[in-house]
């Protein structure tokens, strides 16, 4: 586990000793990789994403990040490792989309630097690659969901990551949307960033993820290639209803059984 | 440089005239005043007359620098504030900082023996003790949104000051002490000498030089706290040293003038209105924006009548003006 | 570009610095040229040449004295030292009446008051009885600073010792000279006058002024003297206030001059228990008014009519059952043109006055009608029918 990019020995999370959010969770995240952490709603998907991020210190467990324990980093070496996009960002000021990206260069810059042209260009440069450039001097309160998602994104990736944490990354995405973030993401495993997202959809899993982490209760029920993960009988067990999962053109989909399509025979 | 220069053309060009108009202001609010006449004192009056030149010298030129210090403190307190606690309807007179000065400040002269040096301490530990209990308060309120929360428990907290300072009048001897914690309260800058301005001047200026040099970071803790960890600042530990900066320098300088309101709501809309919000050029914005406004309202609290106007009832009738205006046609947006 | 506005701020602030850095060099100098007198009257010799011609006078009259420099100690206990006699003397600051009238006991107060703020009470119109030029003289307007004051050229600033660390510090940082007064207590008087003696060069004055308040108050003493304490009616005195229609009641606290002259005048203060003040008067209520419930009510009423108050508590039904009301023994504190509870010269009227209430007989040799009029002779030079015609129509009350 100490190899893999990410690796979680034994993780132990609460917040109210009571109840137990993380319970004896161990996974390992090869570099390069996509990997979905799958699991429906409530059950830590974000809380182990924070833990992962460093921002959750758990109560017991090791925490591997490219082969030093995470406790051996200082704060600004890690936030150069790993870059996050949260489930929803909300800025409470007006900052103009380039501005706002340029605050992804400060692990980057000294502690009381201010960004430099270089930084400026490379904001442009990625504003460029997702094809956002045109709202370079919009605010980003005045975006839309879709738009506000690839800024969000250009800004954790000017940060430079070895690994990008997403949270339900695909949630307020459009179909086109979600086509373009796949893309990217892609792109971006090519070149050797480790991806880590959370979702709740098996769907979103499936259309980006090569590998996947299921999740139930705080704990890892299968972990794996996609195609051994993502089975109807093992999606069935973590969502508590009957779901069937279908190969078309090479890509697994999945089905809800009680769904008003009825027998699933007849739609095929 | 071409990208950099283009991208933030306007804001360096409005600093730069700023900071020009200051010091013009400076400059000019030497010369305004009551003596020999009021209004205007002639440049050959200052060469020739001793008592002019003692007056510009040992009592308008402190407190011409004193106001405009307070002013840009003041400005960039409410922009601390209203950055880190992701509000844009906050200042220190909101959140329970001036009334805990204003209360540490009798508690020093009721029980620590009144030295300057003890009133700074104590108004600075009481103003941190009530944004402390500000914002912790608005953690454990249970309904209404972070903005609203956080206003309704600085107006508690400040009621608490208020009527604890209430009670220390009670306590004090009104012969001497009361007199003493009223005239503090009444505050105003026409008696800043060079001496009082010199207690002062350290805590404000390492103060506002903290917090220019961490207008960048300033930015980043203005972001969700996961955002804000993720992109490697130490949140804890850098929002309490830009609030212990902005705070203590406020707190020592309410101990020279008095409560002033409305200069840390006022200021820091307009610093983002001209530069936007990036605390890169809000934060200088909002101190020459502060500054020149400290010294025009102390101009005209000096001038205007031949009696001083207290100045906390200038800055709030001015204050309160541009906020409705503000206001009215803002894109002040509460979420 | 950015580099520029950092380099800006960062000057500001060195300029700051500097400022403060240099001042601390300048004000040395400074400094130490105030105990040096020669040095001080050079400075003041060079500004009437630019300025004021009235201040020609005051330099020519120096080389006709030898040594005209003035060291004493004024009534808060600061030693003052002035290079002459002066001739522009200016009353700012806060409580100005307590100040001005006592000034007013000098005769040479009227030539040589220069400017005064007056707030409250009708002392305005005293003044333009005791001196008909008054309003020629410069009236401050509220809250005058060192920018208002400066402009007057005074040669002594007298202010109410509570005004003396403001504004007190901040005219003596531009060397105008500045005296206290306490007044606070018969003795603080006597030392304020003795001060105002040495500023006006009539220490005689001022010896007779004493010599009239002592021989009174000797007088009074001697009346009350083998007093036993069971003689002494239990008294209260109380403020009435009226602020927008809310009614609220104070008592001054032990250390004001009220409880002094209860005492001296035969009386028991009663309200010595409860303490504290947020303006120096303690707020109370009825209740514990009808706990003390005390022989005799004194009321004032500084914002109307003291008399007039004392009747209607007298009528009020919520006062009926007191036992000072059912007596008949609810009295506003007489007043002419201020209060004589104050610590102002008139307080020795007021303490003569609470003596032929509280105990009669034994101050029955008192006067009060010829009291009223040596006090204005004597201490003002007010003519007899000024006395008649302005002042003792105020007064009804005592006859």
């Amino acid at each position: 586990m100490k190899q893999s990019m990410i690796g979680l020995e034994n993780i132990q999370f609460h917040y109210d000793p009571g109840k137990t959010i993380l319970n004896d969770l161990s996974l390992s995240v090869e570099k390069g990789s996509i990997t979905a952490i799958l699991g429906p709603n409530g059950t830590g998907k974000t809380t182990l994403l924070h833990t992962i991020l460093g921002l959750l210190a758990p109560q017991a467990g090791e925490i591997w990040i490219a082969g030093k324990n995470i406790a051996d980093y200082k704060r600004s070496e890690l936030s150069q490792v790993m870059a996050l996009v949260p489930q929803s960002e909300v800025v409470p000021f007006n900052f103009r989309v380039i501005e706002y990206v340029l605050l992804g260069r400060t692990p980057q810059l000294g502690f009381l630097d201010m960004p430099s042209e270089q930084d400026i260009e490379l904001v442009r440069e990625t504003l460029d690659l997702l094809e956002v450039s045109h709202l370079e001097q919009r605010a980003v309160t005045e975006l839309s969901g879709g738009e506000q998602q690839m800024v969000v994104l250009a800004r954790a990736l000017v940060q430079q990551p070895q690994v990008l944490l997403l949270d339900e990354p695909t949630s307020h995405l459009d179909l086109s949307n979600k086509g373009r973030l796949l893309k990217i993401l892609e792109t971006l495993a090519q070149r050797g960033v480790t991806i880590v997202f959370s979702t709740h959809d098996p769907d979103a899993a499936a259309m980006i993820a090569d590998h996947v982490i299921l999740l139930k209760a705080g704990a890892v029920l299968d972990a794996g290639l996609i195609e051994k993960v993502l089975t109807s009988e093992k999606l069935t067990q973590t969502y508590g209803t009957e779901v069937k999962v279908l190969e078309i053109d090479g890509r697994l989909v999945t089905l809800l059984i009680n769904g008003r399509f009825g027998k699933i025979e007849e739609v095929i | 440089m071409n990208s950099s220069k283009s991208l933030w053309a306007k804001q360096h060009q409005r600093i730069l005239i700023l900071s020009l108009l200051l010091l013009v202001i400076l400059a000019a609010s030497i010369f305004i005043g009551r003596y020999p006449k009021p209004f205007w004192m002639p440049i050959q009056v200052l060469l020739e007359d001793s008592m002019a030149q003692r007056l510009v010298w040992l009592l308008r030129l402190p407190r011409i620098i004193t106001a405009a210090l307070l002013g840009a403190t003041l400005a960039v307190c409410g922009t601390v504030l209203q950055m880190i606690f992701r509000n844009p309807i906050v200042e220190p007179g909101f959140l329970g900082v001036s009334q805990g000065a204003a209360f540490g400040a009798a508690v020093a002269i009721l029980w620590l023996g009144g030295h300057r040096l003890t009133i700074e301490l104590s108004a600075s530990f009481f103003a941190l003790l009530g944004l402390a209990g500000s914002f912790i308060l608005a953690r454990t309120i249970k309904f209404g949104g972070w903005v609203l929360r956080l206003i309704l428990s600085g107006i508690v907290v400040s009621a608490f000051f208020s009527s604890g300072l209430g009670v220390l009048k009670y306590l004090a001897d009104p012969l001497t002490q009361l007199q003493e914690i009223t005239f503090w309260l009444l505050g105003g800058l026409w008696s800043v000498t060079w001496q009082d301005l010199l207690y002062v001047a350290p805590v404000v200026v390492a103060g506002l030089l903290i917090v220019y040099l961490m207008r960048w970071r300033l930015n980043v803790l203005s972001l969700g706290q996961d955002t804000a960890f993720s992109l490697g600042a130490e949140t804890t530990r850098e929002r309490l040293i830009i609030l212990v900066a902005a705070v203590s320098a406020t707190a020592v300088l309410t101990a020279v003038s008095g409560i002033v309101g409305w200069v840390g709501l006022i200021v820091p809309q307009i610093a983002r209105q001209l530069f936007g919000p990036n605390g890169q050029f809000t934060v200088p914005g909002s101190m020459l924006i502060g500054a020149i406004f400290g010294v025009v309202c102390d101009n005209l609290a000096r001038t205007m009548l031949a009696g001083e106007i207290p100045l906390g009832i200038l800055t709030s009738l001015i204050g309160a003006i541009m906020f409705v205006a503000i206001i009215n046609r803002s894109r002040i947006k509460l979420r | 570009m950015q580099k520029i506005s950092k380099k800006i701020l960062v000057i500001s602030f060195i300029l700051v610095l500097l400022v403060s850095a240099c001042t601390a060099v300048q004000s040395t100098p400074a400094l130490e040229t105030e105990p040096v007198e020669p040095t001080t009257e050079q400075s003041q010799v060079e500004q009437p040449t630019v300025i004021e011609p009235t201040e020609m006078d005051a330099t020519q009259s120096d080389p006709t004295q030898s040594d005209p420099t003035l060291v004493f100690i004024d009534g808060t206990g600061r030693e003052i030292t002035l290079p002459a006699l002066p001739e522009r003397i200016v009353v700012a600051g806060k409580a100005t009446p307590y100040v001005i009238d006592t000034i007013y006991l000098f005769p040479d107060a009227a030539q040589k008051l220069a400017a005064l703020e007056v707030r409250g009470f009708d002392t305005k119109e005293f003044l333009e009885l005791v001196d008909p030029d008054v309003n020629v003289k410069n009236m401050l307007e509220r809250d005058a600073g060192p920018e208002q004051i400066a402009p007057l050229q005074p040669d002594l600033v007298i202010v109410k010792n509570i005004s003396l660390g403001k504004l007190g510090a901040a005219l003596e940082e531009i060397s105008i000279p500045v005296m206290g007064m306490n007044l606070e207590t018969p003795e603080f008087f006597y030392e304020d006058i003795q001060a105002l003696g040495k500023v006006f060069g009539n220490s005689d004055r001022a010896d007779e002024i004493i010599a009239y308040y002592q021989q009174i108050e000797a007088q009074v003493a001697e009346m009350m003297s083998g007093l036993q304490d069971s003689e002494r009616p239990r008294v209260l005195v109380l403020q009435y206030t009226e602020d927008g229609g809310e009614i609220s009641f104070k008592v001054p606290p032990a250390s004001y001059l009220q409880t002094t002259m209860v005492q001296n005048a035969g009386g028991n203060p009663i309200w010595l228990d409860v303490d504290g003040g947020s303006d120096g008067w303690i707020q109370v209520g009825l209740e514990q008014i009808a706990v003390w419930n005390p022989d005799v009510v004194f009321v004032v009423n500084y914002g109307g009519d003291s008399v007039e108050t004392a009747q209607q508590l007298t009528e009020s039904p919520t006062w009926a059952g007191l036992l000072a009301v059912e007596n008949g023994q609810v009295y506003g504190f007489p007043a002419d043109y201020a209060s004589w509870d104050l610590i102002d010269p008139r307080w020795i009227l007021g303490q003569q006055w609470l003596a032929t209430i509280l105990q009669p007989e034994r101050a029955a040799e008192i006067n009060l009608l010829s009291q009223v009029q040596s006090f204005y002779q004597e201490l003002y030079g007010l003519s007899e029918a000024q006395i008649q015609e302005s002042v003792i129509p105020r007064l009804d009350e005592i006859k």
